[in-house]
């Protein structure tokens, strides 16, 4: 049970047109928009490869915006997310109806399922 | 009793002299030269209208050109400063990164240790978001002005064809008014040729048709009321060069 005074780190953002909530543990940075390399026969959801640090990484688009990428880790992982409107960052008040979720400006916000999208980028079909 | 020699060739000159105003031009000559006169001074007037309206034209193509190169000018400076402006708008979206970053670390760091370093996000993102509106509000207004200065540009252009226009009519013009010169001056040499006068000529002859009507009135008024001897004596001293001017024959034939 989340108590009064518990608060979660993280990132608040908008995709498409929802409220969603990347915790700390998730996160490893937001960076400009980097160059995507599309890969051939992928799903539409799946931009393509971009170098962060060195490092090419898979860049999954969850909404429209191309302003800039959150680069997050699962599984050991890291995965670039763009189509995202960043609102606030720092810790947030518990939602107490959200497992993970937080409290930003009255509003209720889910923290951000990971796995769900994972899940849904394997699901696309590959040409 | 013979008449007397002098009172026929008077009359002889009188007689010869109605024949000849009888033939219609030398009673139409003064105000025909008159006209003609009003007519080339007008004709001067106007070439000398248009030679004005050609320095002023000139002129306003002279500021409506500078006016198009200053159009020019502010147009290539709109676009630079709106290039500025792209590049203010990503410095500030790349500091809205760096803040949201600073948010993310002091959040890592947990509420006490990252208290100061959320403090500073917090404040950068807020300047940030000022400083965004800010050049958005300027941004846009110089898209405004950049609009009204294409606009300004079109009717500067359109000023440049008219006035271009203006000057063709112009020189069209004046070239009409070179031609009625032209005109007017052969019309002049006709004149003189038809009718053996000159302005100056037909002038001096009005001003002694007109000093002939005022001698007559006066010798009207004097009828019957003064001596004849006297009225004799005072016109003598013009009778005999009167007759002079009008028969050169006689006053040869008198003179030797």
């Amino acid at each position: 049970m989340i108590g009064d005074g518990a608060r979660h780190g993280g990132l608040v953002f908008r995709a498409g047109g929802a409220l969603a909530f990347a915790p700390v543990s998730a996160v490893v940075k937001l960076v400009v928009m980097p160059k995507v390399a599309r890969v051939p026969g992928a799903p539409s959801s799946l931009l393509g490869v971009a170098l962060v640090d060195g490092e090419a990484i898979p860049v999954v688009a969850i909404g429209a915006s191309r302003t800039h990428m959150l680069v997050c880790t699962y599984l050991g992982e890291r995965l670039g997310l763009v189509g995202i409107e960043s609102l606030a960052s720092g810790t947030f008040p518990a939602d107490p109806a959200s497992p993970e979720g937080v409290r930003y400006e009255g509003a209720s916000v889910p923290a951000l399922d990971l796995a769900k999208v994972y899940a849904s980028l394997q699901r696309s079909p590959w040409a | 009793m013979p008449a007397d020699p002098k009172k026929r060739r008077l009359f002889r000159i009188l007689r010869r002299t109605k024949d000849t105003a009888e033939g219609g031009s030398a009673s139409v000559t003064p105000e025909a030269w008159a006209a003609h006169g009003r007519a080339v001074a007008s004709a001067r007037e106007a070439a000398l209208a248009v030679q004005r309206m050609t320095s002023s034209l000139a002129q306003q193509r002279g500021a409506v050109d500078s006016a198009a190169d200053r159009a020019r000018s502010l147009g290539a400076r709109a676009v630079d400063l709106a290039a500025s402006f792209a590049r203010v708008n990503d410095s500030f979206e790349r500091l809205a990164l760096v803040a949201l970053n600073a948010g993310l670390e002091a959040a890592r760091l947990g509420d006490q240790a990252g208290h100061g370093l959320a403090l500073v996000a917090e404040e950068v993102r807020a300047h940030v978001g000022r400083g965004t509106e800010s050049a958005r509000e300027l941004s846009g207004a110089l898209g405004e002005i950049s609009n009204d200065l294409a606009q300004v540009g079109g009717h500067v252009d359109r000023a440049r064809e008219a006035s271009t226009e203006v000057a063709h009519e112009i020189a069209r013009a004046g070239s009409a008014i070179a031609d009625a010169e032209r005109g007017l001056s052969d019309i002049g040499e006709r004149m003189k040729k038809v009718t053996g006068t000159d302005p100056e000529t037909a002038k001096a002859i009005a001003d002694a048709e007109e000093h002939a009507r005022a001698l007559v009135g006066s010798l009207a008024t004097l009828s019957g009321k003064v001596p004849r001897a006297l009225v004799v004596r005072a016109l003598r001293p013009a009778l005999e060069p009167l007759l002079r001017l009008l028969d050169p024959d006689a006053a040869d034939e008198e003179g030797s």
